[in-house]
């Protein structure tokens, strides 16, 4: 028998594989494989792999649930079937029909119609691929980077195209192993094309650049594989790439088939959407993909350089915003006109969700994913904000869409993973988490995000392997430093929590030295050395303060809050109350509008306890009503309200009222003031076991919101559990939360009574013993 | 030595039949290889496919040097499988059972190490198949599924002339993954 060639061979392999021979070539076609090795070989690749999907039930059951999801795809966007009977259904369609003639019969309509922008939009697809810079193979101008980024842009500023989005070819390139975008060629370019349903593919090469530019284009129809058109612009000496671009897009449009009401459409230069400078350009581009990473340390300076050079840079200013600089969204909704309308919505959202309003950002983003429904982004902010309102099944439909689109979006891998964990689903909490780990596991975020699942969920051990796990990775990552501190102090390691915090001394970022300042002085509150920890405090605040007004930041960052709360809670132990009162109110002022910001509602909280602990709280109590005309949600506002209700009922010694308020108020939003307070009402009521319950529960929370208060008060917690021990009849329990509380509190300041009793109680016990 | 190229059967039978008795334990594992790569595909259950192919080799072993010219070895070798197959299926008919058939709900294959792997691989390569390219996942899933050809070009809205190219790609596709790891495109 002769040896086919390789070509024959492929052809007659897949035929057989497909069972597609008559028995007489799959007869000749075995001989074959009996004869030549090689061939035999081909066909054993597969062999094993085929066997199982035809015969294995694990196997089977996967390729039915994938089909099971594409019926559901079908049906949801083809809609539902009618439950209505025929005659029903016809009689409407009658009945419309006749209305319908009616109309024509009636009134002189010169009937046109037009297909929508959408369906338009929908039949001209087009993905872009890399353009490679022939003159700069290293890349190092990146030239390539920023023609391939503002070709899309200026593409995606029409109605009348849909362009995939960067992030969607990028996911496609990684998906199939493909590490470097930079290197693809025709075929696979193709097939990336034809993946993300895109009818043409634009691909090209800068052929020259400064001082003159030239880029050559191929505009490729899809289905068939043909090249439509070449494209080739050719720049004047000076004249700057984005001018160049807008030529070439021109072109590309041009070479679509868009209809005539497409060609009417006001075409901005790219560069009037974007920015004029290239050098600005590149630093933005490379500040967001730090950004992605979570480097948020290294995205800063990026971003920085970028509108240092175009101080109109809108979108550059938008995730300045995201990285906290709080100047920086004024200046991205000024300059709002400059961005292309993708990162308008972006910036719109991110006006809304400054100002508390998620609701319209949700609207807005919404609204956004008709027009970009391939940006995976906004599904991942609805992820977010929906998280943030508490509508956890929303936030977890919109993260699992989110990683439908890219099944290694490590960024709503990690929303889902909080999700979960907010929504008690614990489990699949920790799933997600694991497969975030897997999608990225040399990210140092991964592991943080792993190090809170497993704190949240008391899982100690793990979650500080997760921490220092993710600080090998990146050692200024300083979320995971600061996580694990904060978890050595619930463990009583003030002192490893101390130096844990310190190595992060020489961090770059302004905003981690200000946390790091407010930690520092945590652990000396944790010690019960009040005094010291005022005085480092007020350092902190000056410190912070100066560095901040030196780096062109307003002069009381977000962080002085948290430091003036601090003194608050000092001065309020300390039993100081005007001292309280006046960091309180200072802290309201700093906060501002931004008080009724949902996502400070916690913080707010922590706030007003105090005021309303020292008689202060009717100004509170109108903000509060406030916001349930401004924001028309009763999110947490009841629950504020029964938590002050309480507050104010302990202090005017109504322990019935404030048991009756706090333990409510509890319920719903837990608090370890709170906890505080209705343990100590608990104890005056001679009801022990119950104030036993609320402070052990206490110790177990594991809430990364609730970290450093209860770091504050947990040494108050040891001391109440004694005391409502010693109570209960229990000696054992109590001398051992007596002997844990003067432990940490060793060093404290002399003259507390709570150390005073604590020494007392335990050398009763003694002396019964 | 016997390296790969002689993995050539008929080079192999050669160097049995004049007495080399590694080149007879190669011969008969390389047989017995494609023998169940030919089985598997007509026989559904895994102990089936053990009996004949057991009994093709048992018939090969004891008659194998009885066989001239040499160049007829791996048709002869074939012809020995086709009548144990046929056998096989003949008696299985007769008694009533059924012998080729796809299991709606079979039990859970035993597989050993190596097909453990595949199968991890498999499952890694038809997720990523499904991001890259829905409809190479489609046709895949709809052909190893049993559909019919007509059912799948009208589910897939393909016509039936290119239904067998897009297959092949995408079965190409599986391949590349499997041996390289992930999805080329």
């Amino acid at each position: 028998m002769n040896q086919p060639d390789r070509a024959q061979f492929e052809r007659l392999l897949h035929a057989y594989e497909l069972g597609t021979l008559s028995p007489a070539q799959e007869e000749e076609f075995e001989l074959l494989l009996l004869e030549y090795p090689e061939f035999f070989a081909e066909v054993e690749k597969l062999e094993t792999a085929t066997h199982l999907m035809r015969n294995d039930p694990e196997i089977r059951e996967h390729l039915a649930e994938v089909m099971e999801t594409l019926r559901e795809d079908e049906q949801l966007s083809a809609g539902s079937p009618s439950a209505q009977p025929l005659w029903k259904r016809l009689w409407f369609a009658y009945a419309a029909a006749a209305a319908v003639i009616l109309l024509l019969v009636l009134v002189d309509w010169r009937l046109e119609f037009h297909p929508s922008s959408e369906v338009i939009a929908a039949e001209n697809r087009v993905a872009v691929m890399y353009f490679t810079d022939l003159t700069d193979p290293q890349a190092e101008q990146q030239w390539g980077e920023i023609a391939t980024h503002l070709i899309i842009t200026d593409l995606s500023e029409s109605k009348y195209m849909q362009v995939v989005s960067e992030q969607r070819i990028e996911d496609i390139l990684a998906s199939s192993g493909d590490e470097t975008r930079r290197k693809v060629d025709r075929e696979k370019a193709l097939e990336v094309a034809r993946a993300s349903d895109a009818r043409w593919l634009v691909m090209g090469e800068i052929l020259l650049a400064q001082p003159t530019f030239a880029i050559a284009s191929q505009l490729i129809d899809v289905p068939s594989g043909e090249l439509t058109a070449s494209l080739e612009v050719y720049g004047q000496p000076g004249q700057d790439i984005f001018s160049l671009v807008d030529e070439l897009s021109t072109k590309i449009k041009t070479g679509l088939s868009l209809p005539a009401i497409a060609r009417e459409e006001v075409d901005a230069s790219v560069a009037d959407v974007t920015t004029h400078s290239p050098d600005a350009y590149r630093y933005f581009l490379a500040g967001k993909s730090l950004y992605d990473k979570f480097y948020y340390a290294d995205a800063w300076d990026k971003l920085q350089l970028a509108v240092k050079l175009d101080s109109t840079f809108a979108i550059a200013y938008f995730y300045l915003h995201r990285l906290s600089d709080p100047e920086a969204l004024p200046h991205a909704l000024h300059y709002m006109g400059r961005a292309s309308q993708r990162d308008q919505v972006s910036i719109r959202m991110g006006e809304a969700v400054s100002r508390g309003d998620y609701r319209r950002a949700i609207a807005e983003l919404e609204r956004a994913i008709q027009r970009f429904p391939d940006y995976k982004e906004f599904y991942l902010q609805l992820g977010t904000y929906y998280r943030v309102l508490g509508n956890y099944e929303r936030s977890i439909h919109y993260y699992k869409t989110a990683i439908a689109m890219d099944r290694l979006y490590k960024n709503a891998y990690n929303g889902l993973a909080y999700a979960y964990d907010y929504a008690g689903q614990d489990t699949l909490a920790l799933r997600t988490v694991d497969d975030l780990v897997a999608v990225a596991p040399d990210e140092a975020n991964s592991w943080d995000s792993k190090g809170d699942i497993y704190a949240a969920q008391g899982r100690i051990a793990g979650a500080m392997a997760a921490y220092q796990k993710a600080l090998t990775i990146k050692p200024d990552f300083y979320a995971s430093t600061f996580s694990w501190g904060l978890l050595q102090l619930r463990q009583d390691n003030d002192t490893l929590a101390a130096k844990i915090f310190q190595s992060q001394a020489d961090q770059r970022n302004i905003f981690a030295r200000h946390w790091l300042r407010t930690l520092e002085a945590l652990v000396l509150q944790v010690r019960g050395e009040y005094r010291a920890a005022l005085e480092m405090l007020e350092q902190a605040i000056h410190v912070d303060s100066t560095e901040a007004v030196m780096a062109g930041f307003p002069r009381y960052p977000s962080e002085m809050r948290q430091k003036l709360l601090a003194q608050a809670r000092i001065y309020n132990e300390l039993g100081d109350r005007e001292s309280t009162v006046g960091a309180a109110q200072k802290v309201l002022e700093l906060l501002g509008p931004e008080a009724g910001n949902l996502r400070n509602r916690g913080f707010y909280l922590s706030v007003v306890q105090l005021l309303a602990a020292n008689g202060d709280a009717v100004p509170s109590r109108r903000q509060i009503d406030n916001w349930r005309d401004q924001d028309g949600t009763q999110l947490k506002i009841d629950e504020l309200n029964r938590h002050l209700t309480g507050v104010m009922a302990f202090v005017a010694g109504d322990w019935a009222a404030a048991i009756a308020n706090l333990s409510d108020a509890l319920q719903k939003w837990f608090d370890v003031y709170s906890v505080c307070l209705l343990a100590q009402a608990y104890l005056e009521t001679g009801e022990p076991h119950r104030a036993i319950e609320w402070l052990e529960q206490a110790l177990l929370n594991r809430a990364r919101e609730h970290r450093s208060k209860i770091c504050f008060y947990q040494p108050k917690i040891y001391f109440l559990l004694g005391k409502a021990y010693h109570e209960a009849g229990d000696t054992a329990q109590a001398q051992a939360y007596f002997e844990r509380f003067l432990k940490v509190w060793e060093h404290a300041d002399a003259g507390f009574k709570a150390v005073e009793q604590a020494r007392a109680y335990l050398a009763q016990m003694t002396l019964k013993q | 030595m016997i390296d790969q190229a002689a993995k050539n059967l008929n080079a192999l039978f050669r160097l049995a039949a004049h007495g080399d008795q590694r080149a007879e334990h190669e011969l008969f594992v390389n047989l017995g290889a494609r023998f169940r790569v030919f089985v598997k595909r007509r026989l559904w259950a895994q102990d089936d496919w053990e009996d004949v192919v057991q009994d093709a080799l048992a018939t090969v072993s004891l008659k194998y040097k009885e066989v001239e010219p040499v160049e007829r070895f791996t048709g002869w070798a074939y012809q020995v499988l086709k009548n144990k197959l046929m056998n096989y299926i003949q008696s299985k008919s007769r008694r009533g059972e059924i012998v080729v058939r796809m299991p709606e709900y079979a039990d859970p294959m035993a597989l050993d190490d190596t097909e453990q792997a595949v199968k991890r691989q498999l499952l890694k390569c038809l997720k990523q198949i499904w991001q890259v390219n829905v409809r190479y996942a489609r046709i895949l899933n709809l052909h190893y599924q049993g559909y019919s050809t007509a059912e799948v070009c009208r589910r897939l809205a393909l016509r039936s002339e290119v239904y067998y190219s897009v297959l092949a790609r995408a079965r190409n596709k599986l391949r590349q993954c499997l041996e390289q790891g992930g999805v080329g495109t």
